[in-house]
């Protein structure tokens, strides 16, 4: 029903079918960046310098 | 020789700090090593790296690019392989991050070349699961950005299915190499792959792994990553029981850990899970859980949820009075954060609930909501449950689960 020339205002009166169409994106990530360290210290324990760590960035998206 | 040493122990220092966790600090003294400068070439490039990921910690992404740069152009001029793939590597990470997919891509690749060249597969193995992650990063950027919400366009499931590539491949060389942990992190991202590809069952699959390995190793946040991806696989295979189980131990698992946005979150899932399951005494109560913790977290989008679902499940039971003040709430709270659709939502529901309850204002109401102007008249109230509105989905009007199109093992 768009041909009233009005903005098109999307709307949903159910909750639930908002909350699946939010679902459908959502995921809970793992770490999504491993960087590799170059040590420059001489250390045994590190092991070949891996570094994981964890990004914020594209995470986190609950609502 | 001074000079040399300077540069060494400050760039030292440097890392030492950035090992404490203090990265701003960490930058300063590498910064200052390489204003002393070093002929040692290796040296420079571990500085370079390291800086690089500083500033990747830091959120300083350009600033990450330009160091892995340097880095990337000294390992080659020097002819390091092993510190090229390395540079690669990095480098693919912060391109990715600031949205270079493309970029990005020719690093992996580039990462992915050199350690298949020296038989480095514990390298090759990272390449791979970059590799996936770039992809993944990709297909979802561009599901986020399409029109129309659980629709997935063609370039987005294009990268999403490079992506469970690279992780079936990643997989198998993790597997091959024993590396448990790699394997835990590859099933979950490759069981969300699945699932934003829309093939729930595979992702269930991958999930399960994932919950697996995470029990192994006692992690407690990745167990509850995976019970919150399963309860979401389940529900779109129309498997609600199964969902409102992996939601309970979500929620089990939220509190143990003390993290009060993904309670929220659990009880918001319980809440629309039992209301699919039409059990809606049970979704009220966990609403209810939801709407205090979104107040509490000060989470105006969260609680203006909460009060719309409330609305539609005590609809639901019948009990309209309830939900006209939960109806009210809804507007009050659209209004104050400029959320036109909710406002839209909330008087349409009034309407409707006018309608049955009756056009006098109930006293009760009244004495609840003193400052609330029940009985002005409204233009969008004039026309009860006969709202035409471009776009509206009008076969959606009354919020109950008899409205939902659920259908099982749906692949988009």
């Amino acid at each position: 029903i768009d041909h009233y020339g009005g903005p098109h205002i999307s709307l949903q009166v159910d909750s639930v079918q908002r909350w699946m169409d939010d679902l459908r994106h959502m995921t809970e990530v793992e770490c999504m960046c491993v960087l590799q360290a170059k040590p420059i210290g001489v250390e045994e324990d590190s092991q070949h310098g891996e570094l994981v760590l964890t990004s914020g960035v594209g995470a986190g998206d609950h609502v | 020789m001074r000079m040399e040493s300077s540069c060494l122990d400050l760039a030292l220092e440097g890392e030492r700090l950035c090992k404490a966790g203090d990265y701003r600090a960490g930058v300063s003294f590498f910064e200052s090593a390489i204003q002393v400068g070093t002929e040692d070439l290796q040296i420079l490039s571990a500085i370079y790296s390291q800086l690089g990921n500083a500033y990747f910690h830091l959120q300083e992404y350009t600033k990450a690019l330009e160091y892995h740069r340097h880095d990337l152009t000294l390992t080659r001029a020097i002819g390091d392989e092993v510190g090229e793939a390395k540079a690669s590597g990095n480098l693919g990470n912060t391109l990715k991050l600031l949205g270079r997919y493309d970029e990005a891509v020719v690093c992996c690749q580039r990462h992915l070349e050199i350690t298949k060249a020296i038989y480095d597969k514990v390298g090759q193995a990272r390449a791979l699961y970059n590799f996936g992650n770039v992809y993944h990063a990709k297909g979802k950027s561009i599901c986020w950005s399409g029109a129309k919400p659980g629709e997935f366009p063609e370039e987005a499931r294009t990268a999403l299915r490079k992506a469970a590539h690279y992780y079936e491949a990643n997989l198998s060389l993790v597997m091959e190499l024993g590396d448990r942990a790699a394997q835990g992190r590859t099933y979950g991202n490759l069981g969300n792959t699945y699932y934003l590809l829309g093939d729930f069952e595979s992702a269930i699959a991958a999930h399960e792994k994932r919950l697996l390995i995470a029990k192994e190793f006692g992690d407690k946040s990745a167990e509850r990553r995976a019970h919150c991806n399963l309860g979401n696989a389940h529900i779109f295979l129309g498997q609600f029981e199964t969902a409102a189980n992996h939601y309970k131990r979500t929620l089990q698992l939220a509190r143990l850990l003390k993290d009060r946005a993904v309670e929220a979150q659990a009880c918001y899932s319980l809440g629309n899970t039992y209301t699919l399951l039409q059990d809606y005494e049970r979704a009220i109560d966990y609403h209810l859980k939801h709407l205090v913790i979104a107040q509490d977290l000060k989470d105006c989008v969260g609680e203006g949820r909460a009060y719309w679902s409330l609305g539609n499940a005590h609809t639901a039971l019948g009990n309209h009075e309830q939900a006209m003040l939960f109806a009210e709430k809804h507007l009050e709270i659209a209004k104050r954060t400029g959320d036109k659709s909710g406002e839209m939502t909330a008087r349409m529901n009034l309407a409707d609930l006018r309608m049955v309850v009756g056009p006098k204002s109930n006293p009760s109401m009244q004495y609840m909501f003193p400052n609330n102007r029940i009985n002005d008249p409204d233009p969008l109230e004039t026309q009860p449950g006969h709202l035409i509105l471009p776009g509206v989905r009008t076969s959606l009007r009354r919020g109950s689960a008899e409205n939902l199109l659920v259908i099982p093992g749906h692949h988009q």
